[in-house]
């Protein structure tokens, strides 16, 4: 699209070669992810970690999703999708709405205060989540929402919300100001403006702070178990499944296990990888 | 799915099968009427492997009784008690929680957050069929505060025996004799220890040389008493024959898991496994034999001595009337004879009761028990003798003893002195 | 015009309140809250007493939380410098052989796709290839190559860097994006010109494309100082702090005493000095964000 294509030399090749080992780099820990959860367990114990399956099977994938026992029950991590799915759709809806009001109402209205109320969302991005634990426990307590999954919810997009701000703050910051001004001269109110005018122009951002929120949050551990209730989220579950306790460790029953888990964000970001860069392209990287 | 799990697992499951069928008998005999149709929430850390098919002995149990059971399993204790604890905190205190038997018990009782099970204790009698050392660590003010379901012995060696035979070395009863050994498993080109360099499992072994070198009175005296300040030649001794242990150990070692620990010891890549008897079950799940395959004895030096291990149910205090009645049944339930024989058979430890018949169990579980019902003596292992607070703080010295090449015992004996008066209070 | 300008300004305002409410909640009120903790003696639960600084002077002049800080520096800046280098030099080639007119789309996703794995399965995976007796050295030796050794996860002076690289591995997909997104803002003129006047794609790349970057490689920095803050899983799943106490953090720190010791007021004095700590990092960028007009 942007250059004819140029004739292949041997610098070329060279790159090819280093890009293709870093490649090789990369994928080394899905790799050994997926071979080992194809293989039967004797297989892992005895062998090499990076041979290839020799008889292939799906039955720790099975096992993974279904059968395995976790604590008391013995389920698999089936049960958990539907309640991460409960907990992500949701969570990432709200904070990435909030990310796209805040980051636009800062940037285009210039609000008093603005600068320092951003000050204020980076330092939040840097909180560790350890030292609110017991202040969000106790309100969740007041608001009757501990252990629930709306509970979780709120979580999700209290927590989520500095990030989404930052990401549309840096973008709406790079859309030429005439263009707002213009719609304002039209007679666009607060909302119009953002409906009419930016929304057209905003989906590779909003697709970048869906993917990064959706994998925030499907994979966020420590308020899932500290705020799930009986029925938690699967990376709870697939902790479990994977724990040292005592038992013999089936490694591909434990790999597959993370395969599944990771599948929905790895989808999300095979989706959304296309605009990934464009949406940063057009000034969410600044 | 036998061509993945192995002949072990098909024998375990059909152990578990045969006690499911024969779970009605007892449990109607337990007759608890207060956890009929309620729905009782469990907290606990046992995830996987016997523990998770132990914990389900105990579900169904419940079930026969006409409870649900609604199952929270967090994984490893520190985080499950945390998140008992949050919960308690959340206003949602689940019906039961699992913790360790040892000095937390009675913070929980002056905080407010478990109340006594002296109910359950004195319908059952428990004065008469505990152990006096564990009734003991169980009491606050004279009464029973929590149900204790298992007792762990936390000094065992397991020994790989065709290693140990092809490298010419005996089952050895002191540390001399146990260095001697591993010399020639090294020579025979055998890792010769088995141990995961996480604080616990390095603190486990450390114990095991407190009271191989310095004896029970030694342990007790760290372990119960709290003041080590006139025996620091002897805790440095311990150190020392700890520290001995150094170089037989492989450099995979750290942040191990207890798994794969067992593992290096059950596929014959070690020789030695210093541990508590949980790691039995780990054994046998591999396919090994005792006697045949491998070996159990006490650790050296800690012969006739049980360093107890002992996992409980504590009944929050914040639940509603029901659910308090519920709590006093499922102590009931947790010390019925049945629940507590099924429960110990699967979990590869005791029973807490002196009075279960052990016929079903292998003969190192019944050298076990004999040494908790009379012919040893039961001392407060770390985890049941110190303050959570109190064994952080040992296991830091322990760790940075064990990491350090070189470090000086005497040194290490009065960082111990420090952190033990340290975290007294 | 003008009172349309001023009913937008409110409506702003209002737009703001949720976003506002939940920073001034979860974030600064709930670190308060926690500050307020760190000055009482509570242990399992919380008391309402008061102790003063004495939690901060126990943690002050606690060897083991100096250290952990030492160590989140060396693995922060190994962490961030690899990621960064790493995702500048993919960006860079990716962009030039997509002016050259390849297809690139399919090396992209492959260093993204790291990017979508949590903190925990990045640990769990690394973990397991880096442990000598399972993983990569185990399967290389077994090829016959009985010197390769590949144990740096448990050597005490190396441990940090190889959590830093397998972090680096998580991360390094999110550098290359925002270079990646910089590159292709080029003015396609300014490459147009180049290749008229005969200069080589490097020596563009390395005097006009690279110095154009700069506000690309602050949000860099930004992103992946985030990520070193919520890096807890990966330690945690790597090494637990080991071997010995070389990979300590203080992270890990706030969260033995708040869990695993029972002693949650020193727990939030740890995590109160952490929050500083880490804000003291980023204030270098707001400065720069704060001062800077709106970018051309």
């Amino acid at each position: 699209m942007r250059a004819r294509r140029a004739r292949f030399s041997a610098g070329e090749a060279l790159v090819w070669a280093a890009l293709g080992l870093a490649g090789l780099v990369f994928l080394l820990p899905l790799y050994v992810v997926i071979v080992t959860a194809l293989k039967p367990l004797a297989a892992i114990v005895d062998g090499s970690m990076l041979a290839p399956p020799r008889d292939w099977t799906i039955a720790p994938l099975a096992k993974a999703w279904s059968g395995a026992c976790i604590g008391a029950s013995c389920e698999g991590l089936r049960g958990g999708f539907l309640t991460s799915l409960r907990i992500t759709l949701p969570a990432v809806a709200g904070s990435v709405a909030i990310g796209l009001v805040s980051g636009y109402a800062l940037t285009q209205w210039r609000l008093p205060g603005a600068r320092l109320a951003f000050a204020l969302v980076i330092v939040a991005n840097v909180l560790p989540y350890q030292a609110v634990l017991l202040p969000v426990a106790l309100t969740l307590r007041r608001l009757g929402l501990f252990g629930t999954v709306e509970g979780l919810v709120l979580v999700h997009i209290a927590y989520g919300m500095p990030y989404t701000v930052l990401l549309f703050r840096n973008f709406f910051i790079g859309v030429p100001p005439e263009i707002v001004a213009a719609a304002r001269v039209d007679g666009a109110g607060f909302w119009g403006i953002l409906i009419h005018v930016l929304l057209p122009l905003s989906w590779p951002i909003l697709a970048v702070a869906v993917a990064l929120q959706f994998t925030a949050i499907w994979n966020d551990y420590l308020f899932s178990l500290v705020f799930g209730g009986p029925n938690p989220p699967v990376t709870v579950r697939l902790n479990n499944l994977i724990n040292d306790g005592v038992g013999t460790k089936e490694y591909n029953v434990n790999m597959a296990g993370v395969l599944l888990v990771a599948a929905p964000a790895l989808l999300v970001y095979w989706l959304a990888g296309r605009w990934f860069v464009r949406g940063l392209t057009l000034g969410g990287a600044r | 799915m036998p061509t993945i799990d192995g002949l072990a697992l098909d024998r375990r499951a059909f152990l578990i099968g045969a006690l499911a069928a024969a779970a009605p008998t007892w449990s109607r005999a337990a007759g608890l009427t207060g956890l009929s149709g309620k729905r009782f929430e469990v907290v606990h850390w046992w995830a996987g492997g016997s523990e998770s098919d132990a914990i389900r002995v105990v579900r169904r149990a419940l079930e026969a009784e006409g409870g649900t059971w609604l199952d929270v399993t967090v994984q490893g204790p520190d985080l499950a008690k945390a998140a008992a604890m949050t919960r308690v905190l959340g206003g949602a205190a689940p019906g039961a929680m699992l913790w360790h038997v040892g000095p937390d018990l009675p913070r929980l009782v002056t905080d407010g957050v478990i109340r006594d099970v002296e109910a359950a204790a004195a319908a059952q009698g428990w004065d008469a069929i505990l152990p006096a050392a564990v009734a003991a660590q169980m009491k606050v003010d004279g009464r029973y505060v929590a149900a204790p379901i298992d007792l762990h012995g936390a000094n065992w060696m397991f020994a790989h025996r065709r290693r140990l035979e092809e490298a010419g070395a005996e089952l050895p009863r002191t540390w001399d004799e146990a260095i001697a050994a591993c010399e020639r498993l090294r020579a025979a080109g055998t890792i010769p220890i088995a141990l995961g360099g996480q604080p616990w499992q390095e603190a486990l072994v450390f114990a095991q040389a407190v009271v191989g070198t310095g004896g029970a009175d030694l342990m007790r005296r760290m372990c119960v008493e709290h003041d080590v300040s006139g025996d620091l030649p002897a805790v440095a001794a311990a150190f020392e024959t700890f520290g001995r242990l150094r170089p037989f150990v492989d450099k995979g070692s750290p942040n191990r898991g207890p798994t794969d620990t067992a593992n290096l010891v059950s596929s014959g890549r070690a020789g030695f496994l210093f541990t508590g008897d949980w790691s039995r079950g780990e054994l046998e799940k591999a396919g090994l034999k005792a006697g045949a395959d491998y070996l159990a004895r006490p650790a050296p030096g800690n012969d006739g001595v049980f360093l107890a291990v002992v996992d409980a149910f504590c009944m929050p205090r914040a639940v509603s009337a029901p659910i308090a009645e519920a709590q006093d049944a499922f102590a009931r339930l947790v010390m019925s004879p049945g629940v507590q024989h099924d429960f110990n058979l699967v979990k590869g430890s005791i029973p807490t009761r002196t009075d279960v018949d052990l016929a079903r169990y292998d003969e190192g579980a019944r050298a076990a028990a004999r040494l908790t019902r009379g012919e040893g003596e039961v001392v407060a292992s770390l985890s049941m003798g110190m303050t959570t607070a109190m064994r952080a703080a040992l296991y830091e010295v322990v760790h940075r003893f064990w990491t350090t090449e070189g470090a000086d015992p005497k040194r290490a004996a009065s960082d111990l002195r420090d952190a033990i008066a340290r975290t007294r209070a | 015009m003008r009172r349309r300008l001023v009913s937008g300004r409110v409506a702003a305002a209002l737009a703001l309140a949720p976003a506002a409410l939940l920073l001034g909640v979860a974030f600064y009120g709930f670190l308060g809250w926690t500050a307020a903790i760190s000055l009482t003696s509570s242990r399992l639960l919380p008391r309402a007493d008061f102790v003063g600084a004495a939690n901060y002077a126990a943690v002050m002049g606690d060897r083991r939380f100096v250290e952990s800080f030492g160590n989140l520096l060396v693995f922060g800046v190994a962490l961030v410098a690899t990621a960064a280098l790493a995702g500048l030099a993919l960006a860079v080639v990716l962009d030039w052989l997509d002016r050259r007119g390849r297809r690139t789309g399919l090396a992209e996703t492959v260093f993204l796709y790291p990017v979508a794995v949590s903190w925990l399965v990045t640990g769990l995976v690394w973990q397991w290839i880096l442990n000598p007796s399972l993983g990569l050295e185990r399967s290389v030796r077994a090829w016959g190559i009985e010197t390769f050794a590949f144990d740096h996860l448990v050597r005490p002076g190396t441990a940090l860097y190889a959590l830093a690289l397998a972090g680096a591995w998580h991360v390094a997909g999110m550098a290359l994006a925002v270079f990646s997104a910089g590159l292709r803002g080029v003015d396609p003129d300014l490459w147009r010109a180049a290749r008229v006047e005969g200069v080589g794609a490097h020596r563009v790349y390395l005097h006009v494309v690279l110095p154009m970057l700069g506000p690309h490689a602050m949000t860099v920095l930004l992103l992946l100082a985030f990520g070193v803050a919520r890096a807890f899983d990966l330690v945690v799943a790597m090494t637990g702090g080991g071997p010995g106490y070389a990979t300590d953090m203080p992270a890990l720190y706030v969260y033995d005493h708040m869990f695993a010791r029972g002693h949650l007021a020193v727990g939030a004095a740890a995590a109160v000095v952490l929050t500083l700590a880490a804000a003291a990092i980023v204030v270098p960028y707001l400065s720069l964000a704060l001062t800077r007009r709106r970018p051309a």
